[in-house]
């Protein structure tokens, strides 16, 4: 199970080591703004190993979204390895790159939870539906049918069983 | 209903006073009852009354109707009366005997009994012998004077009960001697000449003949040493007397004085006959129980009373080297040789074995009673002795229940129609008398193969064999049924009073209907195929008095519907869905309104019903699990929700975040590049 799991974590790192080892030759500067600047994303990767994939997506995508400026600046004022430092001493620069990290995982954090609310929601919907129609049928056919639900067989017929199914 | 005024009315003329009953006339189980002439105030007449399963002498009644013979009380009137809607009796209107019995118990002078009785009595004979009829009730207790003062000597009536069924057991002739009181069987006129005979006996000793012997031993002394020498020599009787005794006491009734030597005697020529001496005798005795026999007829007798012993007498073969040695009737040993003998053990067994014996009690004893276990009759007489046995019950019902389905009683039959008149020692005119008719033995042991089945068995036979006989069920409480109609009248009547609550269906009413209504023949044959308190019996059921209603009765019958809804209403009551069990018990009390059973039965299609709601349910109850589970998981998933919220949760932020992305791309490229 821990070499299935660090297997799953290490899978994506290779290409990501090429892409670096490569811009260390090419494009040092580059390389260093999205090292410093995507460390948030690189942490997320490794220490959310077990939970949902969209997670590391969306601070990965919301991370590069803040760092991608400062990249774009760093061409600007010059490619080089001094303007690539001068870039990471500027704090508003940090704030650039750090900033999409944060409102990833804010968004991380508070759209899961508006779902829920939503879901709730609906199975509250759903339960009253469903009480309403327990209780016409009881009307219908009278409280034995509470009774001898009890001792019927549980497994629906599958056309019956479908038809509960939609509904829910 | 019934008008009050027709209460108790015989035919709108007899009006039968049942507050002032007549015990002195009273026959047998029957009831006398004086009676009210309408027409004729100065009349003196009384009715005897039917009990319930007595069965009466219809076509004695039919003859007598015609033309009553002198020297017979006689027979106004007959039918059905009415004391109430459901008290319905057969009642026998005769003219009153006002000078009451001739007999006392004190002995009658041989002047007054051979110059005022007999000749009486012998013209009387001779009038029904001429018209081929049997009175078999000729008594001492049933002779009375028509008029007081001693004169009109009458025979009291003959038609209310079987055949010799209230003769004491000494006035039987050999023949029915050793049968039960009610399956002595119609029997001929020369029954009534030996009935004469023993009535001189008994009016001239003042006491009964053979008084405190058994049936058995009076049959046993009888075939030992003759009636004659048994019962005459005790009273004191002059020679014309015991020449008359001789010629009436005869016990062959080949010997016997006719109705031609009783004319001639009335006319003064008298014969010197000799009297009988018992049964035939063998020249070799065979020994059974220890005892030497060379009687066949009192061998007969000893083997029915030890069938266990007398099987091994016929298992080892002495019993036929007998019969065909020392009887030397090869007919018999040759028919006695037919009968199987095997050796067996058990119930099964033991029945066999009383078959084979009575078998061969038969072939022993062909003029005399066919004997099996507690049943013994007369040639004629099973359908009696089968009503008494119902209104008896116990065992001897059980005996005749099992003759008629062992089909003990064909194989004899059959064996006498291959047999010789002689070796039956009857007459020829005799052989075509069988114990009952072969058709009718034939259809009875069809009737107890299919005994379980409603309509079948036992009371089938009783009602087929007394095709006058009333509906013996507890249902119409001895009221007198005479068809179908009736039955669905009286039924109609109780289960009114009743609101419905009665049982009009038993065993007797179906084997009653079976065997009185053809048509309804096929609808019994199905009982056979459902199961009894099933819906579908019940509804089989009230489709039978339905379809009775639609035959028989169409007016309307609110009682029977009553039952019919009260029948029904369990099975509506069981309908699961509240609105259809609503709708069809409105529809049921609606029908039940409109009198007619088979409109019931449409209206609320109750099978179809039932059916559709079993099925409805069945899906409604699955689909009430499926509910229950549904709210039930909707309830406890809260965690599930919470995981699947995360997942859609995070799947929206990363779309945002590479729309994001995407976004933060574009305006760096416009920023930067352009």
């Amino acid at each position: 199970m821990a070499s299935e799991q660090a297997k799953k974590a290490t899978k994506g790192v290779l290409p990501l080591l090429i892409f670096l080892g490569v811009g260390a030759v090419v494009i040092p500067p580059t390389i260093i703004v999205l090292t410093a600047g995507m460390m948030p994303s690189i942490v997320a990767t490794f220490i959310t190993v077990n939970q949902v994939k969209g997670s590391v997506a969306a601070m990965t995508a919301m991370n590069l979204a803040g760092v991608i400026p400062v990249v774009g600046f760093l061409w600007q004022r010059g490619h080089t390895v001094d303007q690539a430092f001068n870039l990471l001493s500027d704090v508003f620069m940090w704030l650039m790159m750090l900033g999409g990290a944060g409102v990833a995982a804010f968004l991380l954090w508070g759209v899961p939870i508006v779902v829920q609310a939503v879901y709730e929601m609906q199975a509250r919907h759903m339960i009253g539906r469903l009480e309403k129609r327990r209780m016409k049928m009881i009307e219908e056919w009278g409280g034995r049918i509470i009774e001898d639900s009890r001792v019927e067989p549980s497994v629906p017929k599958k056309s019956e069983k479908s038809d509960t199914e939609k509904e829910t | 209903m019934v008008d009050d005024n027709n209460l108790g009315l015989l035919h709108g003329r007899y009006r039968i006073l049942i507050q002032q009953p007549l015990p002195h006339l009273d026959s047998g189980e029957n009831r006398a009852y004086k009676v009210e002439d309408n027409r004729d105030g100065t009349s003196q007449l009384f009715a005897i009354l039917l009990s319930q399963g007595i069965v009466h002498r219809d076509q004695m009644v039919q003859d007598l109707m015609k033309k009553s013979p002198p020297g017979l009380v006689p027979l106004q009137s007959h039918g059905i009366v009415k004391f109430s809607d459901i008290d319905i009796q057969y009642a026998f209107v005769f003219e009153q005997p006002l000078g009451g019995r001739i007999f006392n118990n004190a002995p009658i002078s041989e002047n007054v009994l051979l110059g005022k009785i007999i000749p009486r009595l012998v013209d009387l004979l001779i009038e029904m012998a001429g018209r081929k009829m049997a009175h078999r009730g000729i008594r001492a207790d049933n002779l009375f004077y028509m008029e007081p003062g001693e004169s009109g000597v009458v025979l009291g009536e003959c038609i209310s009960s079987p055949a010799g069924s209230l003769q004491p057991d000494v006035y039987e002739p050999l023949e029915s001697a050793n049968s039960l009181a009610e399956g002595r069987g119609e029997g001929d006129e020369m029954a009534d000449i030996y009935a004469l005979g023993i009535l001189i006996v008994h009016m001239l000793g003042g006491v009964l003949p053979g008084e405190g012997r058994s049936r058995e031993e009076l049959y046993a002394a009888k075939l030992q040493h003759g009636s004659y020498a048994v019962l005459v020599p005790k009273i004191p009787a002059s020679t014309r007397v015991g020449f008359l005794l001789a010629g009436l006491l005869n016990d062959d009734p080949t010997r016997r004085w006719n109705v031609e030597v009783l004319k001639r005697w009335r006319d003064g020529v008298y014969e010197r006959p000799r009297p009988g001496f018992g049964d035939r005798q063998a020249p070799g005795p065979i020994v059974f129980e220890g005892q030497e026999y060379v009687s066949p007829r009192l061998l007969s007798l000893a083997m029915t009373h030890r069938s266990a012993q007398a099987f091994t007498l016929m298992e080892n073969g002495k019993l036929e080297s007998w019969v065909r040695n020392s009887l030397n009737d090869k007919d018999a040993a040759s028919r006695m040789s037919d009968i199987s003998v095997r050796k067996s053990g058990g119930t099964r067994g033991r029945q066999s074995d009383t078959q084979s014996v009575s078998k061969a009690c038969a072939i022993l004893d062909p003029q005399g009673s066919f004997w099996y276990r507690e049943a013994s009759f007369s040639r004629g007489g099973l359908p009696g002795l089968l009503a008494y046995a119902f209104r008896t019950g116990g065992t001897l019902r059980n005996s005749l229940g099992e003759l008629l389905e062992n089909g003990t009683l064909l194989d004899v039959m059959y064996s006498e129609v291959k047999s010789k008149p002689a070796g039956l020692g009857l007459m020829p005119s005799k052989k075509k008398e069988g114990w009952i008719k072969l058709n009718l033995a034939a259809d009875c042991f069809e009737y107890m193969e299919k005994r379980d089945v409603q309509g079948y068995g036992l009371e089938r036979c009783l009602y087929e064999l007394n095709p006058h006989l009333s509906c013996m069920s507890p249902a119409v409480e001895g009221a007198y049924i005479k068809d179908p109609e009736t039955l669905l009248e009286i039924l109609e009547v109780k289960a009114l009073k009743a609101e419905g609550k009665i049982k009009p269906f038993d065993r007797h009413v179906s084997a009653f209907l079976a065997a009185r209504s053809k048509a309804l023949t096929k609808q019994f044959q199905r009982f056979n195929t459902l199961r009894p308190g099933s819906v579908e019996y019940t509804i089989h059921l009230v489709s039978v008095f339905a379809r009775m209603q639609t035959l028989l009765s169409p007016s309307p019958k609110p009682g029977l519907c009553a039952w019919a809804a009260h029948t029904l209403k369990p099975f509506v009551k069981s309908i699961h869905s509240d609105i259809r069990r609503e709708t069809v018990l409105k529809r049921l009390d609606k029908s039940v309104q409109g009198g007619n059973i088979e409109q019931i039965l449409k209206d609320i299609d109750l099978l179809n019903n039932l059916t559709r709601d079993e099925r409805e349910y069945n899906q409604a109850i699955n689909t009430f699990i499926a509910i229950v589970e549904n709210i039930r998981s909707l309830k406890d998933g809260v965690e599930v929700r919470k995981l699947a919220a995360q997942k859609y949760g995070h799947w929206l932020a990363s779309l945002i975040s590479i729309a994001a992305l995407l976004s933060s791309m574009g305006l760096s490229y416009m920023y930067f590049l352009r």
